[in-house]
This record gives C-alpha cells, structure tokens and sequence, in this order.
C-alpha cells in the first residue's frame, strides 16, 4: 500500500524479483537465439527477432496464468502472485518487439500505412489455411497495452476495482487470441509437431488448473451450515482457529473471514477491496489483517484500512457459547465498528 | 473474490477449454503440408523416369519429358528468404508465370516443350534468386 502514487513502488522483494525476470528473459532470449544460429544460420537477424520475443511473450504468459490458480493450490506461490503485475508488463514488452518488429518487416515496403496493410493485405477470413493470423495478434496487442498502461494502482483506484478487474480479465481474452495467432499463423505456415505439442500441452494445463480450482472453490460456495443457534450460525470451535489467523465461514455464498487474535475474535468479509484477495488467507500484522495478495491492511474490529487509508470492507457479529463461535450472517455496512469478542485461554 | 467472480471465471475458462480446443483441432486439419514436413523429407523423385536439371542446397530440379507437355517438379529442401518468390519459364523470346514457391516441399508444374530454362525471382527486392537452364 502506498498514501501517494509513484510509478513503481518498489520494495526489496520487488527489486529481487524484477532481476530475476529481467534475467530470465535474457537467458531466454541468449539461448533462442543461439540455438537458432545453430541449427539455422539462413535466419536473418528481423525474423530472428520476431521469433524470439513473440515466443519469449507466449512463455511469460503462460507463467503470468499459472500463477493464479497455482496460488491457490499452495500458498508458497503467493509471492509470484505479488510479483505477477511486473511479469505482466514485461510480457507485454516482449509482444509490442514482436509486434513491431513484425509490422515493420512484412507491412512497410508496401505505399499504404502499416496498419492499413495489416488489415486489408489478406481477407480471407473463411480459409483456416491462410486465415488473417496477424489480425488477432494485433487485437491481442492491443488488449495487453490496456492492460499494462492501467496497470498501476493510480488506475485500480480511478477506474474501480469492478471496471479495473473486468478490464483485467480481458487477458483470458487476449490468450484465446494469441492461441489461435499462433496456429493459424507459424504452424500453418511452417508446420512443427514439436511445437505444436508444447503449445497445445501448455493450453490444456492452463484451461484445466483454471477450471479444475474454479470447481473446487464453486463446491465451498454452496456450503451450507447446518448448526445455527437463533439466527446465529456456527463456525467452528475457537481452538480450531491459529492465533493472528482466521477461519473462513460460508454466508450466503458469500465468505467471511473470524480472525482471532490478542485473546480477541472479530469477523470481517473475506474479500480485499484492492483486488479481491482472499483475507482469511492473510495473518494479523501489527494488528491488522494484511491480504496476501499485495498486503492491503484492515482493522478487525471495524474493517477499515488505517488512516490514511481509506478502503473499508464488511464486518459480522460474533458470538461465543462455550468454545463454539457462532456469526450473525447478516453483513454490517462497510467499515462497521463491532466490540470483538474477548475470551480468556 | 466474491462468488459472482468465480463463476464468471469458471464460466470464461470453461468456455475458452470447448472453443479454443475445437478451433485448434480445426486448424491443425487444415495445415497445408503433413507435420512431417518438419523431418527431412526424399529429395528423390518419386517418377523414375524425370532427369535432374539442377541441385544446390536450396532446390532439387527435375523434368519429366512427355509427348505434348513437360512436368517441371521443383523440391524446395529449405524455406527460402523471400516472402514473395515466382517461377517463371522462358522460351524464345516469351517469359511465363508458373506459379509460386513458399514453404519448403515438393511444386509441379506443367510447362511447354519450348521452355528452355526457369528462373526463381524474388517479386518484392525484384531480384533473381536463381536462373536455371533445363
């Protein structure tokens, strides 16, 4: 979290971190090339170009998908998660080389403007065999610069969170697109099992993580409680909940989380005003539920971030009988102050 | 994320997993040249009774002389640099288009007794890339 907007807001991590993409994306590209240079020294330095970062892109969005259901499989991938809007744009750099670099060599020689060749230079848009390919790379370009120009929390905040993360969730979007540039293009043009293969193994990895942790998280949705005690619904007995850690209860479809912490039990929603980060997955920091996402903070007792912050989620009424916690499941207004309940060892 | 996220999620991935599968599948059917084309494939004629005319690490030529028409087979062993690269056959004092070369693999085509060489021409730098006499 940041009070005032900086172009990066870099941090220790982050600076590990972006070393290591940059690194990574220069071994890649080292090793592409060489190998390339190896077993194909016609290749002329534009086409070497080209190649090397639109695959270098197609990598580093495959990793850029993973990432997300990954981390909800295991929780050591959360720093990945951190890091992912930095992996993000560097992505988005690889492509705009290739994307250029591209636009340059096949549609500039011509006496009509680049783009309009680009366009207009193929219309077969009924063939498979030589479908416009480079037409949806370019719209995939194009949703990947959006993408990466809002990509700052300036953005996040101005634009909000529900239109910033729809904006977002284009790249789903963008990936389909780039699938098909790719085999409609390079695979139909110089046909490559190998390739082939690898591409269609990464899809089916991604689609599957994505969809296999979607199901698994739709079936905790629909968890009913069955113990309620007057309008109160049990969650869990208190021992059940580590200390500066919470329990995540189901209410309405909707989750919330009961931390427990200093001998105290507040329950607040579960989902991060940032970018819909899971809270109830976080810990209690300097007595503040920190998200594990990107770290936004919140108090328990009343669910706002503190001054000078300003975000504010739901709060929930607990009870205690016995060691059974038991919540109101109705959501308080957001940044409800709520006594938390205080318990004794 | 909230439960309406999550199904919005679900419902994009699932969809994306028939949609993107399918036209995968469509477009690996419709590949113009079989995927072995990425081995290396006979540079031998398969007519017994053609006659080289020419080989180089780019083409293998050969002619199968008929009664009325020859067919001129042209075996692209590796893509060549131009994006653009016509076949042309001159006879006398006439010059006629064949047809074009792109990927690497195995072109007919049919030409007139008269032919007495072809030349390979780069149609963007307007360079020839090879004149072959048959």
């Amino acid at each position: 979290m940041g009070v005032n907007y900086q172009t990066v807001l870099w941090n220790r991590n982050k600076k590990i971190y972006d070393r290591w993409i940059g690194l990574s994306m220069l071994i890649y590209l080292i090793s592409f090339i060489g190998l390339t240079f190896i077993t194909n020294v016609q290749t002329s330095v534009e086409t070497l170009i080209i190649r090397a970062f639109g695959t270098l892109a197609i990598v580093l969005l495959h990793i850029i998908l993973v990432i997300g259901p990954l981390s909800r499989i295991n929780t050591r991938f959360l720093p990945l998660l951190y890091n992912r809007r930095h992996l993000g744009v560097s992505m988005f750099l690889a492509a705009l080389i290739h994307g250029g670099f591209s636009l340059f060599q096949f549609h500039t020689l011509g006496n009509v403007n680049p783009i309009y060749a680009l366009f207009s230079s193929n219309m077969d848009y009924n063939s498979l065999k030589n479908f416009p390919f480079q037409v949806l790379g370019f719209f995939a370009l194009i949703i990947l610069f959006l993408m990466a120009a809002t990509s700052h929390d300036f953005w996040l905040k101005n634009l909000s969170a529900k239109s910033w993360k729809r904006l977002h969730m284009m790249v789903y979007f963008a990936y389909a697109l780039i699938i098909m540039h790719v085999f409609l293009g390079s695979f139909q043009q110089q046909p490559s099992l190998w390739s082939t293969a690898i591409l269609s193994f990464g899809f089916v990895v991604i689609t599957a993580l994505h969809i296999s942790t979607g199901s698994k998280e739709r079936k905790l949705d629909h968890i009913k409680t069955t113990d309620t005690n007057e309008g109160w619904d049990y969650v869990c007995d208190i021992d059940e909940i580590p200390e500066d850690r919470a329990k995540i209860f189901i209410v309405d479809n909707e989750r919330i989380a009961v931390f427990k912490y200093n001998n105290k039990l507040s329950a607040i929603s579960n989902v991060c005003k940032h970018q819909g980060g899971p809270l109830g997955e976080g810990k209690v920091v300097d007595g503040c539920v920190t998200c594990p996402w990107h770290g936004y903070q919140y108090l328990p007792h009343n669910g706002q971030s503190p001054p000078p912050f300003t975000e504010q989620v739901s709060t929930y009424r607990l009870k205690l009988i016995d060691k059974k916690v038991y919540v109101s499941p109705k959501a308080l207004p957001e940044g409800t102050e709520v006594d938390p309940v205080i318990f004794n060892n | 994320m909230t439960s309406g996220l999550r199904k919005t999620h679900r419902f994009i991935w699932i969809t994306l997993g028939l949609l993107v599968s399918s036209l995968i599948a469509l477009s690996t059917i419709a590949t113009k040249k079989p995927l072995e084309i990425d081995k290396d494939f006979s540079v031998v004629s398969k007519h017994k009774t053609q006659r080289a005319v020419f080989e180089d690490a780019y083409f293998v030529i050969n002619l199968n002389e008929k009664n009325e028409l020859n067919n001129l087979e042209i075996i692209l062993k590796k893509p060549l640099k131009s994006a653009s690269s016509l076949v042309y056959g001159y006879s006398n004092n006439s010059k006629n288009l064949l047809g074009s070369i792109d990927t690497k693999g195995r072109y007919t085509f049919t030409i007139d007794k008269l032919t007495t060489s072809i030349a390979i021409y780069d149609e963007i730098k307007k360079t020839n890339i090879a004149k072959i006499k048959l």
